[in-house]
């Protein structure tokens, strides 16, 4: 599973379609990525990737590409 | 700039967790300057050090995480994860890191940082605080002291209010102290590392806190009973509880005041009055944290 399962995730949690991820997207870039949304998006992609993450790993991903490497440090192949 | 160090707050959570960064700016909406005012305090008192702020916004920034995810979790099952006294006991209480980093920074800011426990705040300086300042007797004994929060509330009040602490962890005693030292009080407080329990304990306290314990207990009641005891006649009592409100440490699930309400009576207490408030409004029905706030005698 590459960036695109990453972006339609982040397309379903936020409810826009149009939305295009990059690395250093943070929550200023999108209106309604909150703390609930933080928590749904992790739900999401824990669901998705098959895995779990640490209440570390939640409060580190400041930005997209900090969530990436955190997917790829638990084995996923995610490049952009 | 009146209020420096919540700005400093502001900007820094806004770096450190962008998904938080309208937090301070929601409360100061709703609550407005004298909300600030008294976060300003604290952050001033106790975190005015540019690390020790971030050190205290990241463990902030876990708890309410971490908080969140139990919440959607409990969502789907209503129920919280089953855990033994002694399961929390060792994976909370008695670790520093965790007490340290997270739960106590976590929960301390909370009261300035959670729409609920702020109500809870104000109602207990508006309804609690009151009934201390009308007494000749003004001491209290603080059950489950925590971050020693609601130790400070009272001997903050007037300058003869003194104070007795009881906690089952060292590192909640050793916060507690240094938030009582951050603001000038420990002449007139201290904190004991003791299950009230299993120990022999003084009967007849004036005033009484037990501030978000009964949900970290197997049983309730039997506390409560111990907390009666304690209590001298014609004394007063704020008890509060966290309901429908998973955490790493809550494991007896209420769902409504009056299940609390129904073990403080059994428990011999007389109901004065309470609050119960929420954490924001729910969307689909779905189950939202609570607290509920006892006056009790």
């Amino acid at each position: 599973m590459g960036v695109e399962r990453v972006q339609e995730i982040f397309r379903e949690v936020f409810g826009d379609g149009n939305l295009n991820i990059f690395p250093e997207m943070t929550a200023k870039h999108v209106a309604n990525w909150d703390s609930f949304n933080h928590i749904n998006l992790i739900i999401a992609l824990e669901e998705a990737f098959g895995i779990s993450f640490a209440t570390e790993e939640m409060a580190e991903m400041a930005n997209v590409g900090d969530l990436i490497k955190i997917l790829r440090k638990k084995g996923h192949a995610v490049s952009w | 700039m009146r209020f420096p160090f919540v700005v400093r707050f502001e900007t820094s959570m806004a770096r450190i967790a962008p998904f938080m960064s309208n937090t301070v700016a929601k409360m100061r909406g709703v609550f407005g300057e004298s909300w600030e005012a008294r976060f300003e305090e604290t952050l001033s008192k106790m975190f005015a050090d540019e690390k020790t702020m971030e050190n205290a916004i990241k463990g902030y920034v876990r708890f309410a995480l971490e908080a969140t995810k139990l919440q959607k979790r409990f969502e789907k099952d209503r129920e919280y994860i089953p855990k033994t006294y002694a399961d929390v006991a060792q994976d909370v209480y008695h670790n520093e890191d965790y007490m340290r980093n997270l739960y106590l920074p976590g929960i301390l800011l909370s009261h300035y940082l959670w729409p609920h426990h702020y109500r809870q705040l104000m109602y207990f300086h508006e309804v609690f605080v009151p009934r201390m300042l009308a007494s000749d007797d003004r001491s209290f004994v603080d059950v489950g002291v925590g971050t020693g929060f609601y130790s400070r509330q009272l001997l903050c009040a007037s300058n003869d209010v003194k104070g007795k602490a009881y906690d089952i962890s060292q590192h909640a005693g050793n916060y507690s102290a240094m938030q009582m030292k951050a603001f000038n009080l420990l002449d007139r407080w201290q904190c004991e590392l003791r299950n009230v329990l299993s120990a022999e304990i003084r009967q007849d306290w004036p005033f009484l806190l037990s501030v978000e314990v009964l949900e970290h207990l197997e049983d309730p009641v039997t506390f409560l009973k111990r907390l009666r005891a304690m209590l001298r006649k014609g004394g007063s009592g704020f008890i509060t509880a966290a309901i429908t409100a998973p955490n790493a440490d809550h494991i007896y699930l209420y769902n409504e005041p009056r299940d609390i309400i129904a073990q403080l009576e059994e428990a011999g207490f007389e109901l004065i009055d309470f609050l119960e408030e929420k954490g924001y409004e729910s969307i689909a029905e779905e189950p939202v944290p609570r607290i509920a706030a006892f006056i009790v005698a």
